[in-house]
This record gives C-alpha cells, structure tokens and sequence, in this order.
C-alpha cells in the first residue's frame, strides 16, 4: 500500500503508540481487502457504544486509549448507548451496569465525541455530495451513501474508533467511484403508502440482492416519499444486507450520472402487495418508534397521531431520538405534549441495543422493520409491526 | 511441505497447530485462560497456532483478541481462508499473527498437534515435520 510520509512516521510510531497502532488496524485492513491507499475522512461515527454490545473487554480497550489521553482528530459523533442511563428507563438495570455504561460515554465525550449520541449523525453535521467519512451504524451508512452521495464503506465499529483517532481509513470500497455504479435494477411496483411499507420492501431487496441497486418506482415519484420512509426503507435494507448502498431514482443526487455508467440488464421486480404479509397490529403494550432516531418532523407526525388517539391503543410508548433532536423538540413544545401522553424518551439511546429484562412478557409494537428484525434477537422480546395504516 | 497464503500481518512465528471450527470469540474463547471449547473439550489455545475456515460471530470479537493479548493467553498466531475486519482488527490489537487466504489444501494436512511455521517474506504457512 501506497503511503505519504505522514503516515509513515506516523505507523512508526512518532504520533505516539496509540495513533501508530489505530493506523496500523486501518492499514492491514486495507491490505487485505486490497486498497491501494489511505484517504482522509472528514466525519467518522463509531457504532457498538451500549454495554450490552461490547461488554467488559471493549470498555477495557475503551480505558487504556482514554489513559494515554487520546483524542480524536476530525468531528466524530458515535451511535446511541443502551437505555440504562435514560432516566425514563434506568430504573430496570442493575448498578453496576449503569456505571460501566456511563463509563463508556465518558470515555467517549473526553476523547471528544459529539455530546449527541444518535444512528441519525447526519442530523449533527450533513455531509456534503462527495466527501468522505469513515462511519459506522448501516442505517447512516446507507443514508450517507444513498441519499447525500457522500463517501463512506460500513465500517466496524472499533475501525471507526481508529479513523477517527487518525483521521483517515483505507481507501477501497465505496470510496471508490467504480464501486459505487449500480448493477442490478431493482422495480418497485405498487405504493409505498406508509413507513412500514418501506422497511418491508427495503428488507426484501436486501434479501435477493447482493450489489449495489438501482431503485425506481412506477406508482410513486420517489421525491414524494416522506424521508421517514426512505431512512425506514434503508434501514430495513442494512438489515437484511451487507448493502452499503443503493442509487434510488430522482432520490440520490448523482442518480443521472450513476444510470448513465450502469448496465442495468440484471432486474428484480418487486410487488409491493405481495411482501407485505407480516401480521401488523395497531395496540398493544408498548409502541416503539425511533429506530432510527426521529428528526424534528417525524417527532411532529407523531404528536399529532398520539393526539388523535393512537396514545389510548397503547400502554406506553417509547420513542429514541438524538439529545438535539429532543431539545429542538423541547423549545417547540412537542416533548411536554408526548410526554402528557405518557411518552418516555430513549435519549441518545436505543432499546435495540439494550438488553431488556424478559421477565414480564411484555409485547413491543413497532413502525421499524430493523428493531422488528433485532429487538427479538437482542433481548428475545416478543415484537409486532405496526399497521402500515396507522403511520 | 509449505502451503501459499495470500498474505501475513504480523511477524514469522512457529508453533503447535489447534484446528477448529471457526470460533466466535465472544462466547467460544475465554480470555482469562485462553481455553477454548472445541464440541465437547476444552483446549487452549495460548501460545498455539489456530487454524480455522473463518471466525465469526459479533463485532465484540476485536475485543475479546485484544483482551487475550492483553492478558497473555493470546495464540501466537492465526491461519484462515478468509479474513474480515472484526478479525484483523482483533489480531493488530492484540499482537496476533495473522496469516490468510491459505489454500485449501492446507486443511487436509494439518492436524491439532502438527508443528507450524508461519514464512511471512515469502507468504506460505509450513508443516515442519511433514
């Protein structure tokens, strides 16, 4: 691999044993999936923060950078922890797990991660069409690529960490424009005509394609579909997927340009009506939503459904949102309203990487096909999609 | 007799082969010890050579590599067909020796016990004794 001499003397350690090290995970990385060189990364995200995710021996890792004092050198965010320092929810976990969470975010906040622990950085800092980043969290990944043609492969969660501690990862992947060019045409027939619909149809193109898509509709304009839809639709996708992205007609900024490169003669055709056969429910214990974080309007949408009655369906909801999202939610008054509904905030955090007590047999209902796939998995926790007539 | 692998991350290293099915370290490898549980029996595999198709499991698997280097109980080194991040990142943090994309053929030879050297410069894993 092709390197400059700043990152040669940095892998000989003149930058110090942490950074030499951190580069030298993203150097063999990049070895061994054969890229040719390093490039510079403007935003890197880091995933697996929750206890439940990494347990003692990441925290461990966690403890001996923060000791030498480490700090990351671009604008880092990182994904939301588990509910145990979540003031509606802490009351379920035990102490010693609270204080190795807490530990975690320290850890993290004095390294200099974002204050805002979100699947949803874009909402922090909006990458720009081309720039490169080194994230982690599929959900964000898929967005980034897809929907703001910024650069960046699916990292793991700790390659994350070391970019962002260096600044910079392998070049070869989605960093690369050739790889980027779709080469399958996946049609989509029939409407998207709620949230869950979305992830239903993101999940199964994750199921049967194995490239990166070319996604057209032929009974919606793609630019009309709520972006709650598209974030839910490539959610599901990262999902079922190692997908890291999809070009979606008149969605992705660039989509001309990608169609023009593309052969297209592989399709897959994919009847809406057809794949949504899941059993949806619109009651029932608790209802999710949030997974990924909601922006300013989704939180508004909600509002405005749990207002018209959709809070008396259920015993309590739960809804994940970024802490920024939850201020600017604040100053508008829309979180003292949720909360008159007897909604309990996951901020900066996220039930699908929280191990949940199973001891009561309480049952989730979400608009979230990817916590639909993970929150049993997780926690085996029995969970139902919402009705796509709902939201 | 000498087989080619694609590449090597780390140092020349011999040593005493533990073949596996792939290991998922979370839950497979206990880093106090360095045990491993292999269908029924218990092995360790500090200071050996692991050889496996692949690893697999979660993310957390980085971690659990570099918490065995940390502690000492780590394998000297690492053989498999196929290599992905959660491992490589695992084996730089953790001091492991990394050999992979090893032809497949190694796997008919190799046995738990068979000595193993690991030739970096010129890229093939070697059977000492055969």
């Amino acid at each position: 691999m092709y390197l400059t001499r700043y990152e040669e003397r940095m892998l000989q350690g003149e930058e110090g044993e942490v950074k030499r090290k951190a580069l030298e995970v993203i150097v063999k990385i990049g070895e061994v999936v054969g890229a040719e060189r390093l490039i510079d990364v403007v935003h890197a995200h880091v995933s697996g923060i929750s206890y439940f995710s990494i347990g003692d021996y990441g925290l461990e890792l966690l403890e001996e950078l923060q000791g030498s004092g480490t700090k990351v050198t671009v604008f880092t965010t990182a994904n939301p922890y588990s509910l145990a320092l979540t003031p509606d929810f802490c009351k379920l976990f035990e102490e010693h797990v609270i204080a190795k969470q807490r530990r975690i975010v320290d850890i993290l906040k004095k390294m200099g991660v974002a204050e805002s622990f979100t699947c949803t950085p874009y909402l922090l800092r909006t990458p720009k069409q081309g720039e490169h980043l080194a994230w982690a969290e599929s959900n964000a990944v898929l967005y980034a690529n897809s929907v703001l043609d910024a650069y960046t492969n699916r990292e793991g969660g700790i390659v994350a960490l070391m970019a962002a501690i260096v600044g910079k990862t392998y070049c070869g992947g989605m960093h690369l424009y050739k790889n980027r060019i779709p080469r399958v045409h996946v049609i989509v027939r029939g409407s998207i005509r709620s949230r869950v619909v979305a992830g239903l149809v993101g999940y199964k193109i994750g199921e049967l394609v194995k490239e990166v898509p070319y996604i057209s509709f032929t009974s919606v304009t793609p630019s009309d579909l709520p972006i709650g839809s598209i974030k839910q639709m490539l959610a599901a996708l990262g999902t079922s997927s190692d997908l890291a992205m999809a070009v979606i007609e008149r969605v992705t900024p660039n989509y001309r340009e990608y169609l023009r490169r593309a052969d297209l003669s592989k399709r897959v055709v994919i009847n809406v009506e057809e794949i949504v056969k899941e059993p949806c429910t619109s009651s029932g214990d608790v209802l999710f939503v949030g997974c990924p974080h909601l922006d300013l309007e989704e939180l508004k949408e909600l509002t405005l459904l749990l207002e018209r009655g959709l809070a008396n369906n259920f015993r309590e909801v739960w809804v994940g949102v970024s802490a920024k999202v939850f201020e600017l939610g604040y100053r508008l008054g829309l979180v003292q309203k949720l909360r008159e509904h007897g909604v309990k905030f996951a901020v900066n955090a996220c039930p699908v990487v929280t191990k949940l007590d199973t001891s009561n047999k309480v049952e989730i209902v979400t608009d979230s096909v990817k916590a639909f796939s993970y929150i049993p998995r997780i926690s085996g926790r029995s969970t139902s999609l919402l009705d796509p007539k709902v939201w | 007799m000498f087989f080619m692998v694609k590449g090597v991350l780390g140092g020349d290293v011999e040593g005493e082969a533990v073949v596996t099915k792939p290991l998922s370290p979370l839950g497979d490898i206990d880093p106090r010890t360095g045990n491993v549980r292999v269908n029924s029996e218990v092995v360790s595999i500090k200071g050996k050579i692991v050889i496996m198709e692949r690893m697999k499991g979660s993310t957390v698997g980085s971690y659990v590599l570099y918490a065995l280097g940390r502690r000492g109980t780590a394998p000297k080194a690492i053989v498999v067909s196929y290599a992905d991040p959660v491992l490589v990142a695992g084996c730089v943090l953790g001091n492991i020796t990394l050999a992979y994309g090893v032809e497949r053929a190694f796997f008919r030879y190799v046995r738990t016990g068979s000595r193993v050297r690991i030739n970096s410069s010129l890229k093939r894993v070697e059977l000492v004794d055969v």
